[in-house]
């Protein structure tokens, strides 16, 4: 419905290319020229808020193919963040800043296929429960072995660069992340995880195999928050396991309800919310998980699809302007 | 074609289907008649491998070859060419039409980490262009082009047995299972159904098993019938036959008119 107030479809391919016309091709462009000078004209301060939402929305749209789009609920993400940035605080003395960021992807997402065995047994809150228990579990291991997380020291991380260095970075990976996101998303594979979502039973007579799909769901989405794991530690340059307790996966799903589940660009206005809305209470920390409450059960109550459902309706509305 | 050996499936004490044998044979209409829970849909969950039966085999008897599909789970059965529509409709709500069939033809791409590098570096294309087209030949085929983008929850329930029904079909099948595919329509949407059911089989050579409850329906496209109570088939033969069978007549006295 949407797509057809827009314009009329010319070719099949429009559905498949990310960029389809010359208009969606210079708002990208213009959209990436803000981006690239982000540094010149923000503060440090918000330099590095903005620097944290990027790297953030890597892991929350990675957290949005498994929960949005596969309908698997799931409170793992604390775990996979600590486990990307742990890897990547440690392989970085050996292997360097780049491919330590893979590495930690990797990592994180062979914990994430085991840890997406239950999901094959366990329905809706069980599986939360388990996947929590996994947080939990990442969590203690950190407390109690010093010869990961450096003890009561914690572990400090190589400096890669200033801030707009680091900026530059999170932003390249972010841009690589969010492309390879939304071509998963259109793929056979995206269609797969939003079948199994919706009927587990049709996906399976039309040739799904399910345990297949879950698995790399979960592969899939412990990769993107193991790399945003280990881009957190280049951008916090220190790590202890309180940064990682389970509050974060909470917070995670928070932003994955509000900025719109089993939507890419929602990931990213969730990010925006659960980062940016914070910094605006400093002086009031015990109010901003009172806010976020109220806002997710606004959200849930009157606007299923979050900060995404409501940009759309925005901007249908503004499209039929000339109309109302 | 397919083949059903003496199945037994239970739920708990109640036999859903009890010693069922039955053969679809290539290019025929077969219908499948029977009182609510005399295990029709039953029957097609064996087929499907949505349940697996306590004893007994199911066949599939392609190139003259014999393959027992006794434990080949669900997925895999699709590959064989056995698909599906539901009773109560399946279809992917949330997803627009056009997802719903492309979904159907997801047999034909890459799955599992290939797949999803493949995507990633824009190397499904070509997979993506030849199931976008059959998915759009098979809109055309049931006319559903009016509903291409919108929603699946968002449809009729004839538009969207029509959906299912065209799914199914992207999958490019060899046997067709229609689970009551003409109740709750209306009459001018059950005709409509119908000849598009007769055109699958006579133009596309897919061998269907339909269950269906309108006695006329089936006379006018079964060219054989299974009668079905409480999990026994009680009556197989022309539908003339079958629904003149005094043991068919008597289940349907006081559920249904013949
Ligand atoms: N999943 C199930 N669990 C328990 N009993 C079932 C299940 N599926 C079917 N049955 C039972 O099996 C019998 C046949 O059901 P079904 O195959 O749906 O009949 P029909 O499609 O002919 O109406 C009924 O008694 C039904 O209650
Ligand atoms: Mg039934």
């Amino acid at each position: 419905m949407i797509k057809k107030t827009v314009r009329m479809k010319t070719d099949y391919l429009d559905d498949y290319r990310l960029i389809a016309d010359l208009p969606a091709l210079v708002f990208f462009a213009l959209v990436t020229v803000v981006f690239i000078s982000i540094p010149f004209l923000f503060s440090e301060l918000w330099l590095s808020v903005i620097t944290h939402i990027a790297l953030y929305s890597i892991a929350v749209l990675g957290q949005n193919l498994l929960i949005g789009y596969t309908g698997l609920i799931s409170f793992g993400q604390a775990g996979f963040l600590a486990i990307g940035a742990y890897t990547f605080a440690h392989s970085v003395h050996i292997l360097g800043f780049i491919p330590s960021i893979f590495i930690s992807g990797l990592i994180a997402s062979v914990f994430g296929v085991i840890v997406g065995f239950p999901s094959l047994r366990l329905k809706g809150p069980y599986l939360a429960i388990a996947t929590l228990g996994f947080s939990v579990v990442v969590f203690q291991v950190l407390q109690n072995t010093p010869a990961i997380s450096g003890g009561r020291m914690g572990l400090s991380v190589p400096s890669f660069g200033s801030k707009a260095e680091i900026f530059y970075l999170v932003l390249a990976f972010c841009y690589l992340f969010y492309i390879a996101g939304y071509k998963i998303v259109k793929s056979s594979i995206g269609k797969s995880f939003s079948a199994i979502r919706d009927s587990e039973v049709a996906a399976e007579t039309l040739g799904i195999n399910i345990v297949k799909m879950k698995l790399l769901s979960f592969a899939i989405s412990s990769f993107y928050t193991g790399v945003a794991g280990a881009l957190y530690a280049i951008y916090m340059k220190y790590l202890e396991p309180n940064m990682f307790f389970i509050t974060e996966s909470i917070l995670m799903f928070s932003a994955i309800v509000i900025g719109g589940i089993g939507s890419v660009l929602g990931s990213i206005l969730g990010s925006i919310f659960v980062i940016a809305v914070p910094q605006f209470f400093v002086g009031m920390k015990e109010l901003v998980p009172i806010i976020f409450g109220i806002v997710i059960v606004l959200v849930v109550m009157f606007e299923p699809l979050g900060l995404y459902g409501r940009w759309i309706k925005i901007k249908l509305y503004f499209m039929n302007l000339p109309f109302r | 074609m397919l083949l059903v050996q003496n199945v037994l499936l239970k739920f708990g004490e109640v036999r859903a289907l009890d010693d069922v044998s039955l053969e679809l044979k290539k290019g025929e209409i077969l219908g499948i008649i029977g009182p609510n829970g005399s295990g029709k849909t039953s029957l097609f969950n064996v087929i499907n491998g949505i349940y697996k039966p306590q004893s007994g085999k199911i066949l599939l008897e392609l190139n003259g070859e014999k393959i027992d599909i006794t434990n080949t789970p669900t997925w895999k059965r699709t590959r064989y060419g056995i698909s599906r529509t539901f009773q109560n409709i399946k279809l992917f709500g949330t997803l627009p039409v056009v997802d719903n069939i492309i979904l159907g033809r997801n047999i034909y791409s890459d799955s599992g980490v290939i797949g999803v590098l493949k995507s990633v570096f824009s190397m499904d294309k070509k997979d993506y262009i030849n199931n976008r087209k059959k998915a759009e030949e098979i809109i055309d085929f049931l006319d559903l082009k009016p509903y291409r983008y919108s929603l699946a929850r968002d449809l009729s329930l004839g538009v969207r047995k029509k959906v299912e029904l065209a799914r199914a079909l992207a999958q490019d099948p060899k046997i067709l299972l229609l689970d009551e595919p003409t109740s709750g329509l209306t009459y001018e949407e059950k005709s409509e159904f119908l000849y598009y059911v007769k055109e699958i089989n006579e133009k596309l050579g897919i061998s269907i098993i339909v269950i269906e409850h309108d006695v006329k329906v089936v006379s006018s496209i079964a060219n054989r019938v299974i009668a079905m109570s409480f999990g026994k088939i009680i009556s197989e033969g022309t539908p003339q036959n079958v629904f003149q069978d005094p043991k068919v007549i008597e289940t349907y006295i006081g559920t249904e008119r013949i």
